[in-house]
């Protein structure tokens, strides 16, 4: 190549580069970089649930299918686990609070993803995903099933039936508790296949990871601004930390805790002691083992009172309405929220881990729009 | 040979440098008091945001005192003011070192492991800072 043919080709190159689309990743400070590797990758590595030995298993996924859209669960044969997790609503049934055979007190949170986490429900109620998958149909407002109708569906609905011969292994011994465990544990198996997929955001992220010039390629320009204040001055990854942009634990974000007629709902406090009363935890003898040193070294303290479950931002577009109790109609609200926070509504004594952000407009749209790249297109 | 060697220094005469030589090679943290070194490793060694691990402890006293105790420990955040969401177990192992169970950092950032140190009675704080990413 002569010299004027390869200044030619750089020229063209630095062109080409400048071309583009999306807005250049080069003045991401190392610190930033750091912070927004640390929100994947994405999907995380699996490991089944050692206290569901029904976990990872396809034949248990089957049945599990067949349980979650079945009303019979339900004391008037009309509540299935879909009327409140709509596969097409991303697993939610898009209300502000749900309604199974009485109101409910809280937002129905999406199953996608819930494979992962420790505890479960706003208040952490359950341990395991098998647990939580118990809980709504003994329930009495929810559905308000027992397990000898769990046991009798099983064994006496031709179709049930046989897909429960197929497991791998039964429960022992086969009496009414045991058959409704076990179909708590189908159920789980089928939502360990409900995962999130990918967004723009895993892009950029592994684009970053690979040390790619062009990792911001496509990616919005307001997105990329909204992101970076979210990992930095708006200190959101403290809380919303990790791939699944959750650290799993309970916190107040000033959202509130009473209900009407002067009711509250307690939060995590009411949530441990709920755990506690059951029989169906990891400590429990139905569990089939697995790590149980969170739920053995948990302890209840004075601040956990109206603490909700920080969730996964992951899909959060879809999720409409936010926060436990489902006040909040749309991500703009939420982050205006965040940007005006009542700091005389934050109880939990001592920690200050949210401060009103005093965002400008222009700040808020960004926010929003790094939200909206957290759920696939 | 050398395992015999510790066992009769320990835990009166250990020098300093060795309080904790039981523990392992790598990653073993040691506070130095005028008459004992409080010499700890975290299991596993890396603190991993949520994950539980645990806390292997040996208290060595030097210049002919006595081991003291490990009465209390436990962990916060003293920026944001919380502690952990889980109580760790203390136990006693037969060889005379203590162990912590069931510790879980839920957020990085800066925390204080606090070694409280002595009689049930009398203690000294100890305080060790650490890091989570
Ligand atoms: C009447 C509506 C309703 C029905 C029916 C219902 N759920 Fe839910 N689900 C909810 C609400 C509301 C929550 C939050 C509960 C809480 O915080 O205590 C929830 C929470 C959960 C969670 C915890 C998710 C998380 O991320 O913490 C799981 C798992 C779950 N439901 C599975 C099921 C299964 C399986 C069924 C059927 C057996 C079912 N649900 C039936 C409304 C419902
Ligand atoms: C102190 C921890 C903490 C911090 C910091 C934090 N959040 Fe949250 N976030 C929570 C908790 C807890 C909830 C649920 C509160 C409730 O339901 O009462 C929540 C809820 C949300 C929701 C609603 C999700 C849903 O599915 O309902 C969004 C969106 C959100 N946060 C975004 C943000 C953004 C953006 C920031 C930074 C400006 C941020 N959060 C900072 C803990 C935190
Ligand atoms: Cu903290």
């Amino acid at each position: 190549m002569s010299i004027a043919r390869r200044r030619l080709a750089a020229a063209l190159g630095a062109l080409v580069l400048l071309l583009l689309p999306g807005p250049a990743t080069a003045d991401l400070s190392p610190e930033e970089r750091t912070r927004i590797l640390r929100h994947g990758p994405w999907p995380p590595p699996w490991r089944p649930d050692g206290g569901n030995r029904l976990s990872g298993d396809p034949a248990a996924a089957a049945l599990g299918r067949a349980l979650f859209f079945e009303p019979r669960l339900s004391a008037d044969g009309a509540v299935s686990c879909a009327t409140c997790h709509r596969p097409e609503l991303a697993w939610t049934d898009g209300r502000t609070r749900s309604v199974g055979l009485a109101p409910m007190d809280r937002n129905a949170p999406s199953l996608l993803d819930a494979r992962g986490r420790r505890w479960l429900g706003w208040d952490g109620a359950s341990d395991s995903l098998w647990a939580a998958s118990l809980r709504p149909i003994l329930e009495p407002g929810e559905m308000g099933g027992t397990p000898g109708r769990v046991a009798a569906l099983l064994r006496e609905d031709e179709h049930l039936s046989a897909l429960h011969r197929a497991l791998p292994a039964r429960a022992a011994p086969e009496d009414e508790t045991g058959l409704a465990v076990d179909a708590a544990k189908a159920l789980a198996a089928f939502q360990e296949t409900l995962v999130s997929r990918r967004t723009r955001f895993d892009r950029l992220r592994d684009g970053l990871a690979a040390g790619r010039p062009d990792a911001a390629a496509g990616y919005p320009a307001d997105a990329l601004r909204g992101l970076r204040l979210f990992v930095g001055r708006g200190n959101c990854s403290l809380c919303h930390a990790g791939a699944a942009f959750s650290h799993g634990e309970f916190e107040d974000v000033g959202v509130g805790y009473f209900l009407e007629r002067g009711r509250v709902d307690p939060g995590r406090i009411g949530g441990i002691d709920r755990l506690r009363a059951s029989p169906f935890t990891r400590l429990g003898r139905w569990n089939d083992g697995g790590d149980a040193r969170p739920t053995r070294h948990l302890v209840a303290r004075h601040r956990d009172f109206g603490l909700f479950r920080v969730p996964s931002l992951r899909g959060v577009a879809a999720t409409a309405p936010y926060m436990h109790d489902g006040r909040i109609p749309t991500l703009e609200a939420v982050v205006r929220h965040y940007s005006e926070i009542d700091e005389e509504r934050l109880h939990a004594d001592g920690s200050r881990l949210v401060r009103p952000l005093r965002l400008s407009a222009g700040e808020q749209a960004d926010l929003v729009a790094f939200l909206r790249t957290l759920t696939p297109e | 040979m050398k395992a015999a060697a510790l066992v009769l220094l320990w835990p009166a005469a250990a020098a300093a440098a060795d309080c904790g030589a039981t523990l392992g090679e790598a990653d073993v943290r040691r506070i130095e008091r005028p008459r004992y070194t409080l010499a700890f490793r975290p299991e596993p060694a890396e603190f991993e945001l949520g994950e539980v691990f645990r806390l292997r402890i040996v208290l060595c006293g030097r210049a002919g005192a006595p081991a003291p105790d490990l009465v209390r420990l436990d962990a916060w955040m003293p920026e944001h003011g919380h502690g952990m969401n889980y109580a760790p177990l203390l136990s006693r192992e037969a060889d005379g070192s203590w162990r912590a169970d069931g510790m879980v950092f839920h957020m990085a950032g800066r925390w204080e492991i606090t070694f409280d140190v002595g009689t049930p009675s009398r203690t000294e704080r100890l305080v060790a800072e650490e890091a989570v990413e």
